[in-house]
């Protein structure tokens, strides 16, 4: 096991650990302003490759024009997703939002197996394949537009949440959302709004997926528990958390699996996350919900 | 040997002490009262005892045994009982499962058949019986602190914990309780009772303890513990007089525009079946600041909270400026003109200072005006402009509690509530916000203000209201009421 | 209650076992293939009810344990030639084993932790399991068929072990460990106050339903014959088991039993929409979330008409 391979596995994990954040900022957020597990967030993501898949052929464009498309879409489907079957349940406790979200995950994979077959699909591009020497090391391309785009994407929603009064609302709603209310926020809109807007940034997440890697209706479950280790690791809500969680996963990810072998890759994750739990049972940064 | 003693028991959270060194010891058969305002560490303690959290230095021993650093279920099974504020059945449970549980686990019963025929005794003891078959869920706000005594008795237990058992009910309910309460203290069990209901406390207690935050300031038997000067002034606040002449606002009748900006009409409001509230009314004619006086648990807060909608009215009205709001919900208050200073302070925590102030302009109207509101607000508490960027929790209690003061500003009300500005702080500190809060009326804004510590609020209001377990017991202009020796009875109830 | 109607509960109780156990002379393979599933999907879905519906612990693990009891049994029988009677048991066992290291701090976790720790666990062993050569990895194992098991005795093996199942909840329930269970799903401080140790008592509930679900897991490995980790680990088991009890009434004894009828019915109406029946399991979970939480069950039983219909038993 030469340094050289260990760097190697490192240094490809970092930047596909952008990749990663950009799948788990969504459920970050989710999670951070409602407390809100988001089971379904794989799915979505998957959903994301799907219709990016089907309208950047149609169309004829590049997967990262059409995920405009896919973004506006995926924004209106969370939207809706919150206000209609997660805002009501929300005061009742974490276990019916939980519940219900599960039953979306369920019908989603039914409705992506029963449209689109068990047929492995993966977007092509004609630079999504190739891949870069960088001091004899192979980097993927799209290893590299993740990690940029991560960095881009945590910037940007960092400074909608500090700049921007919609932003600092969206925080006050979920430090104190009672109080939020009495201020004249309207609690129920800026769940709908995060949601949303996490949909949205899942569409760019389901088009790198897409195009780095492969499909199917199932392949959902992997990518949520992933966001979920990223979110322990980094704290719920925490924008830079969430990056530097992904990152982190990436890195040790790509070491582990240098070391074990590719089919325990994902495996590695999972371990750490369970005994990070066991140390502190509420996560590494963020706040006990 | 004393059957509980408590020696140098001392809890802090972060920076605040909440319990500082308390010692006592209670023999077996007598009742210790517990009293002191909010936020004096009366329930921590109980806490500590319970094994909730651990304690941050002294010890505590129980028939003998050192009891710090065990479980809550372990200390349950050594026989200390512990009953809640708010009662804390098993909701989906009969009553007589309720009362089973702790049979089998601590009182020495492991059938479930046997428990449950002594279970049956012991609602008998409760007057519960006839309720045995239903389901906890079902019960009424008596009831249930019946079943919480109970529960406790189940356990077969040496000690009890009795916390604000009165808290919530109406007089006869009271006494009622105070009469199962008394049965039990004569059959022998020792008790360890907080309460704010005083008539409860003082005829139950052979000694009573009065906490001040977080440490002992007194212990002594009943009659010697209501002739005791610092505990009236703890309680009742201390007079300015002491310091110079004692001057109550005068009702300004005659300067001000007359008409109501706030009426409270008849209205009964509580949580779920808790009903807190019975028969309020209240008028806060437009420019004044009116005092709601009461101890706690005697529905002040819930009256702030039924008002900005949080709490459904179960009868009566609420006007604001001529029109019924009593259908309004919590997200209209800004835009009407209506905000609150809440108890407890309620800033986000993790935001800076202009980012809390800010967000008190959210609503539409106060939005435009924003940064001339800003102004305003760094005008009247200059200290904040210093610490503009700073993340409020990282502020002093003071300091927090301007910033909370100018978030209500921001919305350019005509009416702002202040809910228990003084808890937790220093008397110059007070000085200072209540110079503020007069400013504030000065330039037009209404006024209510609650409070616990009558001289102060009475110093400054044009008139106040006396809540005394949710209802109006006194109402008039402050001049009268601050030589009203009413008050004094009506306040603190001997 | 009028010693009529306890005639009467009795004499239909009589008559529905004769049925049952009648069902494999008189039914078709395929029916008795089916029924053979409603028994499994019952024994999963009582022993999740007594977590989830009783203790409040919503464990997202099954197909965990699921596994474990598979591969435990499937490895004994294929390589050491156990009966397989002894391998499904060796499968509960070792299924509880598990629970038991993991419930330390798996029992850390507060609520939602909880469920997720669970369902990392399973999703752990899952690709683990598809890596491990000992147990054959991705290719799975097979297992030699037993001469004497016919399809009819693997129906009457998984009714007992429903049976089974089901009755051991009940008996459970009017035990003190029951009454401690209970209390805490109700609320976990009051019951601490009871003098209730609520770890013990939760993890005496977290190894009946591990070895319940993993008994289950090596009997529907024998009967499968053959075995790999991509279906027998699949997250699929734990979603089917919570539909079934949440649809059926969540925190009673029946409604495990007729969320799985009911469920496997609309699977059978639906078969030619193989994948329309699990999106509308998915819609009805969330409709029921939302509008009645308390099941079908649960809100038969609740309903005035039940009650006027079972009198005041009590």
């Amino acid at each position: 096991m030469s340094f050289f391979t260990l760097s190697a596995g490192a240094l490809n994990g970092l930047l596909l650990g952008g990749l990663y954040a950009v799948c788990a900022l969504g459920f970050s957020l989710i999670f951070g302003v409602m407390g809100l597990m988001n089971v379904v967030h794989g799915e979505l993501l998957v959903l994301g490759a799907y219709l990016c898949f089907f309208i950047s052929r149609a169309l004829g464009v590049d997967p990262f024009i059409a995920t405009i498309a896919v973004a506006a879409i995926l924004f209106a489907v969370g939207w809706l997703l919150q206000w209609f079957v997660f805002n009501p349940v929300m005061q009742r406790g974490i276990e019916p939002a939980l519940l219900s979200a599960f039953g979306l995950s369920i019908i989603a994979q039914s409705l992506f197996l029963f449209y689109w077959t068990t047929n492995t699909r993966s977007i092509n591009a004609r630079y999504s394949q190739t891949g870069v020497q960088v001091f004899n090391i192979h980097l993927p391309v799209m290893y590299l537009i993740s990690f940029g785009l991560a960095l881009v994407l945590a910037a940007g929603a960092h400074l909608f949440m500090t700049r921007t009064y919609f932003g600092k609302a969206t925080r006050a709603a979920t430090q104190d959302p009672e109080t939020a209310q009495v201020m004249g926020i309207n609690v129920k809109r800026v769940y709908a709004f995060t949601y949303a807007l996490a949909a949205a940034i899942a569409a760019l997440g389901g088009t790198l997926i897409g195009m780095t890697f492969s499909f199917v209706p199932s392949s959902g479950l992997t990518w949520m528990l992933k966001g979920f280790v990223i979110v322990v690791l980094g704290g719920m809500g925490n924008i830079a958390g969430t990056l530097a969680g992904a990152l982190l996963l990436g890195a040790v990810e790509g070491v582990g699996g240098a070391i074990l072998g590719t089919g325990y890759h994902d495996l590695i994750g999972l371990v750490i996350i369970l005994l990070v739990l066991v140390a502190r049972p509420t996560g590494l940064l963020g706040r006990a919900r | 040997m004393s059957l509980l003693e408590l020696r140098n028991v001392t809890k802090q959270f972060g920076a605040v002490v909440a319990v500082s060194a308390v010692s006592a010891s209670i023999e077996e058969g007598e009742t210790l009262g517990v009293m002191g305002p909010n936020g004096s560490g009366k329930t921590t303690l109980l806490n500590l005892i319970m094994g909730v959290y651990p304690m941050d230095g002294g010890q505590m021993r129980f028939a003998g045994k050192e009891i710090g650093g065990l479980t809550t279920d372990v200390i349950s099974r050594k026989g200390i009982g512990r009953t809640f504020q708010i009662p804390q059945p098993f909701l989906k449970m009969t009553v007589l499962e309720n009362v089973v549980v702790g049979d089998v686990y601590g009182g020495g019963h492991r059938s479930v058949r046997a428990a449950r025929s002594r279970g049956m005794e012991i609602l008998e003891k409760v007057s519960l019986a006839t309720k045995a078959g239903l389901e906890a869920r079902q019960l009424g706000l008596l009831d249930l602190k019946r079943l919480e005594l109970a529960k406790v008795l189940s356990l077969r237990p040496r000690l009890l914990l009795l916390d604000e058992t009165a808290a919530g009910l109406v007089e006869a309910e009271v006494s009622q309780l105070q009469g199962l309460i008394l049965e039990l203290k004569k059959s022998g069990l020792t008790i360890l009772i907080i309460e704010h209901v005083l008539s409860v406390i003082f005829g139950l207690s052979d000694r009573i303890m009065v906490l001040n935050f977080g440490q002992k300031v007194v212990e002594a038997p009943p009659a010697a513990i209501s002739e005791n000067r610092r505990v009236h002034e703890i309680y009742l606040g201390a007079k300015k007089a002491e310091k110079g002449h004692v001057r109550a606002k005068e009702a300004p009748e005659v300067r001000k525009p007359p008409g109501s900006l706030l009426s409270v009409k008849h209205v009964n409001s509580g949580y779920g079946d808790f009903q807190v509230l019975f028969d309020v009314s209240m008028e806060v004619p437009k420019g004044d600041i009116v005092g709601l006086i009461g101890v706690n648990g005697s529905g002040k807060s819930t009256l702030i909270r039924t008002i900005t909608r949080q709490i459904p009215l179960k009868a009566g009205e609420i006007d604001f400026n001529g029109k019924n709001i009593s259908e309004a919900r919590p997200f209209d208050m800004a835009a009407l003109g209506i905000a609150q200073c809440i108890e407890g302070r309620k800033l986000f925590p993790e935001l800076t200072v202009e980012e809390n102030l800010e967000i008190g302009a959210y609503c539409a109207r106060a939005r435009q005006m924003r940064n001339t509101t800003l102004k305003e607000v760094y005008d009247l508490f200059p200290k904040l402009l210093d610490r503009r960027w700073q993340v409020v929790s990282t502020l002093s209690g003071g300091e927090q509690q301007m910033v909370a003061i100018g978030r209500a500003l921001m919305a350019r009300p005509e009416l702002i509530m202040f809910d228990e500005l003084s808890l937790g702080l220093a008397p110059i500190v007070i000085d200072d916000l209540y110079k503020a809060i007069e400013k504030i009326n000065e330039l037009g804004t209404t006024i209510i203000l609650v409070e616990q510590n009558v001289h102060r609020s009475l110093e400054v209001v044009n008139r106040a209201y006396i809540i005394e377990r949710g209802r109006i017991v006194l109402s008039g202009p402050a001049d009268e009421l601050m030589r009203n020796d009413h008050v004094k009875e009506a306040y603190f109830g001997l | 209650m009028s010693a009529a109607r306890t005639y009467a509960q009795w004499v239909l109780l009589a008559l529905l076992a004769a049925a049952l156990i009648a069902a494999p002379q008189v039914f078709d393979r395929y029916t008795v293939f089916l029924l053979y599933l409603l028994w499994l999907n019952v024994a999963l879905a009582q022993s999740w009810n007594l977590l989830a519906g009783y203790a409040g612990l919503i464990s997202l693990g099954v197909s965990g344990f699921f596994g474990i009891g598979a591969y435990t049994a499937g490895m004994t029988i294929a390589h050491l030639g156990f009966p397989f009677l002894l391998g499904a048991f060796l499968g509960g066992l070792l299924s509880a084993v598990f629970a038991a290291i993991v419930a330390t701090p798996i029992f850390r976790f507060r609520g939602i932790y909880f469920a997720i720790g669970t369902l990392i666990l399973s999703e752990a062993l899952r690709i683990f399991m598809i890596n491990w050569k000992f147990t054959g990895s991705a290719e799975g194992l097979n297992m030699p068929l037993e001469s004497g098991a016919s399809s009819a005795t693997y129906y009457y093996v998984m009714l007992c072990v429903a049976a089974g199942s089901t009755l051991l909840v009940v008996a459970i329930l009017k035990t003190r460990l029951g009454m401690g269970l209970r209390a805490l799903g109700n609320n976990e401080s009051s019951a601490q106050n009871m003098g209730v140790n609520t770890f013990k008592t939760k993890l005496w509930a977290f190894l009946f339903a591990a070895f319940v679900t993993g008994v289950a897991g090596g009997v529907h490995a024998s009967k499968m014959g053959s075995i790999e980790p991509y279906s027998i680990f699949n997250t699929m088991w734990t979603l089917s088991t919570a539909n079934m009890v949440i649809i059926g009434g969540i925190g009673t004894i029946l409604g495990p039993i007729l969320g799985s009828i009911f469920v496997l019915a609309l699977g059978e109406l639906l078969a030619d929409y193989q994948t329309f029946h699990l999106a509308i399991t998915g819609v009805l979970l969330i409709l029921i979330i939302r509008f009645i939480p308390a099941g079908i069950w649960g809100e038969i039983r609740a309903s005035r008409w039940a009650r006027r219909i079972m009198g005041a038993a009590r």
